[in-house]
């Protein structure tokens, strides 16, 4: 069934005036919902049960939104026209529906030259992250992760009554991957979030594969699971996947996301590779039909489009260094970024800074304890939001901007 | 009941083995595939068949040469998916592309909250999402059931909590079906003492057959004053095509009884099988520890605007039941007329005595293009699960289904 682009916008003034109408509260903090033009708006309505969910917070209009990672430009026209010829299908199961959940899963298989069986996919890579703590960690393995890095394996672990380990990053906001091949003996799963968030640092291919021999060494049992959700924002030459080496290492596992250089956030999808016994033994936590068909359809549009890829790192790399480039003139230390955030050294509390930026409508990160004293997370939008976004931080931090005119 | 031969002295497994094979088959396309194929090898005959099953003609020679897409009547779902007022709602919410490149905001989740407490006469806080309600029939038997602590189910039934208690080691005790293709209720009150959750699917899936609200209250009461501990866990999946008068939704319950938590899908009537949502109902303590284990990331922003607009447009979920309604009775009058017994279908789909194994029945289907249900043991060997489809792919069907079992396409 084909949609044409008329229908698509005929017919919705209601509806999209709704939508806007419930995207101007946001929460902050301890559950109350306060309306976004300021907060004597506020709509003082407790939803706790939400956010715990893990929802997250809605940018209102006019609010520029750097505190989730996104991609502030989403997956792009084909993208939407493939979600718009797919709505016919929205009655079957993603399974039944084409392209399916099983097409998806070949075509990446395809393009990364490995065999379906070493895919498997996911209700964006969280569930994949999930799944991983799930199958490898219990009350007698433990997990490793690393402080601070992304924190849902470590929720899930604690759930299960699994022991965490998670030693700090060094100085330079790298993983300490000493400290976590030190902590990794009988473990059942090791977290490398690589790019890692929140500090945005890689370690090179020959460091993660060097890592890996060495936790297998001493455990050859333990899962390591090698989350490349910024893969496509990374510059570094040295830097390589570890698909490679998961294909071949049972044990190894690497996830990737179509939330991120992709443009997906809102679609959930994610996918991950790892020899074919490892994969087997993760996919028996699948959900049943864990990618849904818009999803499926608008990956499958964008998955292999390079050129399109090439362009949304070059803008986004442009977008950073501009970024960088103001909080290097004011003299605070920003980590090497190879993501769409950067980690920074702002010299005062994470939660001052993000509620002096909300003030004049931009949010940032959360806090990423043990450094929300003194750093913040800060996703990088479009060009453009980045220009009024460090006006903004430079009035919040109280020095001067000489702006960069945009090129 | 004609023909259907039961054992009720047998304890079968839980198909939920087979329903994975099914689906990683389904997975990989080659179901699909396979029928496609299978219409070259046997294209004249299901090309004479027609898109409506109406006769020979010079449009069937044009049919012919283009294979007949194949109809899907083996997932019980809805297909003509959602209705136009929910389908602008997606176009509005996709935009121009942007919006879904963020994740699903807390405001989209609030958005179908509401909804759902405002239809169901419930507070919000009594509202759980999840992707599709098998999430949450996953996430309730980890919560709900331990190594120490069984799932108790009639057998058969929807096999997603089994399969997945199976998965995590915890015990199943599945009790039989009485001679009626009806829940034993005394058995599974009996099973259920020292348990950790009992399922209980009304409608059930696959036998299409339905508790009276009377009956299910009287179980609830029965269950917890022989141990206040267990969770009952109702799968409401089917409830938007009951017609039944003495149904009723247990939510009420539900939202009284930390013991009880009803779900709902929107894959089956709101015809959103694609987008993966559904929603629970419970005590906000009892959601909230199953919110401890939930991964709540994993619902779309297109399919949460989507619901909320789907469940606020009652007068298409009326159209629906009614669409519904009007196919299974054509389907079920087909069958009738040739000596056919089916149970009393509160569902859209029907549960059949072919007279063959399911396994017999599914293959001379698939030769004609067409996707009918699984086993569902102890009965695959005399019926058949059939999805009901528009009244057009009814009429295409029936013609179909008259050729596999022998009998005049003509009723």
């Amino acid at each position: 069934m084909s949609l044409s682009r008329r229908a698509l916008f005929t017919g919705s003034t209601r509806s999209r005036s709704e939508a806007l109408a419930t995207t101007r509260a946001r929460p902050a903090g301890a559950g109350v919902w306060i309306g976004a033009r300021g907060r004597e708006e506020a709509v003082a309505v407790s939803w706790p049960h939400v956010l715990e969910a893990g929802f997250v917070q809605p940018a209102a209009e006019g609010e520029i939104r750097i505190s989730s990672n996104e991609n502030p430009l989403g997956p792009g026209r084909a993208a939407v026209d493939a979600i718009d010829e797919q709505l016919g299908q929205a009655g079957l199961y993603p399974t039944n529906a084409e392209p399916s959940m099983g097409d998806l899963r070949d075509r990446i298989a395809e393009l990364n030259d490995v065999d379906p069986g070493n895919v498997v996919l996911g209700a964006g890579s969280g569930e994949i992250l999930k799944n991983c703590v799930q199958a490898f960690t219990s009350e007698s393995r433990h997990l490793v992760s690393a402080t601070p890095t992304y924190e849902s394996p470590r929720r899930f672990a604690a759930y299960l009554g699994a022991r965490v380990e998670a030693p700090r990053v060094s100085s330079d906001g790298r993983l300490d991957l000493e400290a976590m091949a030190a902590a990794a003996p009988s473990s059942g799963l090791v977290f490398v979030c690589n790019p890692n968030n929140p500090t945005s640092t890689i370690h090179n291919a020959e460091a993660i594969s060097a890592f890996v021999a060495r936790v297998h060494e001493a455990s050859p049992e333990a899962v390591i699971l090698i989350d490349e959700a910024y893969h496509e924002y990374v510059t570094d030459p040295d830097h390589t996947s570890a698909i490679g080496l998961a294909i071949e290492t049972p044990n190894v596992v690497v996830s990737r996301t179509f939330s991120k250089a992709f443009g997906m956030a809102g679609l959930r999808v994610g996918y991950a590779f790892g020899h074919v016994d490892t994969i087997r033994e993760l996919r028996r936590y699948s959900l049943l039909f864990n990618t849904n068909g818009m999803g499926v359809a608008a990956a499958m549009a964008v998955v292999g489009d390079e050129v399109r890829m090439e362009r949304e790192r070059q803008r986004n790399t442009e977008a950073k260094r501009h970024t960088v480039e103001f909080f290097e003139r004011a003299g605070m230390q920003v980590s090497d970024s190879q993501t769409n955030f950067i980690f920074v050294d702002i010299g005062r509390s994470a939660a001052e800074f993000r509620d002096g930026c909300a003030e004049h409508n931009v949010l940032v990160g959360r806090d990423f304890p043990p450094f929300e004293a003194s750093h913040a997370r800060i996703s990088i939008g479009t060009l453009e939001e980045m220009n009024r976004a460090t006006d903004v931080f430079a009035s919040v931090l109280g020095v001067e901007h000489a702006r960069v005119a945009a090129g | 009941m004609s023909g259907a031969k039961v054992d009720t002295t047998k304890r079968p497994r839980p198909a939920a083995r087979e329903t994975e094979m099914e689906t990683s088959i389904l997975t990989t396309g080659l179901n699909r595939r396979a029928v496609l194929r299978g219409l070259g090898a046997g294209g004249a005959a299901a090309a004479t068949l027609g898109l409506h099953g109406c006769g020979a003609g010079s449009e069937n020679v044009a049919l012919s040469e283009e294979a007949l897409p194949p109809l899907l009547l083996h997932n019980n779902e809805n297909p003509l998916g959602p209705g136009s007022r929910t389908l602008d709602v997606m176009r509005a919410a996709l935009g121009e592309g942007a919006p879904a490149g963020r994740y699903p905001f807390a405001a989209g989740a609030r958005d179908l909250i509401e909804a759902a407490a405002e239809v169901n006469g419930v507070a919000t806080d009594h509202v759980m999402i999840g992707n599709g309600s098998t999430q949450l029939l996953r996430t309730a038997t980890h919560v709900f059931t331990a190594p120490d602590k069984h799932l108790v189910m009639g057998a058969p039934s929807y096999e997603e909590c089994p399969g997945y208690a199976d998965l995590v080691g915890h015990p199943i005790v599945s009790v039989p079906l009485t001679d009626n293709m009806q829940f034993d209720l005394d058995g599974m009150a009996e099973a259920a003492k020292g348990a950790g959750m009992v399922f209980l699917c009304n409608p059930n899936n696959p036998t299409a057959a339905l508790l009276s609200a009377d009956a299910v209250v009287g179980f609830v009461e029965t269950v917890l004053g022989n141990d206040p501990d267990v969770m009952i866990f109702l799968d409401e999946a089917y409830h938007d095509y009951v017609t039944d008068s003495s149904y009723a939704s247990q939510i009420p319950l539900a939202v009284n009884n930390p013991r009880v938590v009803v779900s709902r899908t929107f894959s089956k009537a709101h015809g959103m099988a694609g987008m993966r949502i559904g929603y629970a109902i419970g005590v906000p303590d009892t959601l909230r520890r199953m919110r401890n284990w939930h991964y709540g990331m994993s619902v779309n922003v297109l399919a949460l605007a989507a619901a909320a607009a789907s469940l606020r447009d009652e007068e298409r979920l009326a159209e629906e039941r009614d669409r519904n309604t009007e196919a299974k009775r054509y389907t079920l009058d087909w069958f009738a007329s040739h000596g056919h017994e089916a149970t009393d279908s509160q569902t859209n789909f029907i549960f059949v005595n072919t007279g063959m194994t399911a396994a017999a029945f599914r293959a001379g289907c698939g030769e004609h293009g067409i996707l009918v249900g699984r086993n569902f043991p102890p009965y695959e060997n005399s019926y058949a699960r059939i999805s009901i489809g528009t009244i057009d792919q009814m009429r295409r069907a029936t013609a179909a289904f008259g050729e596999v079992l022998g009998v005049s396409a003509v009723a």
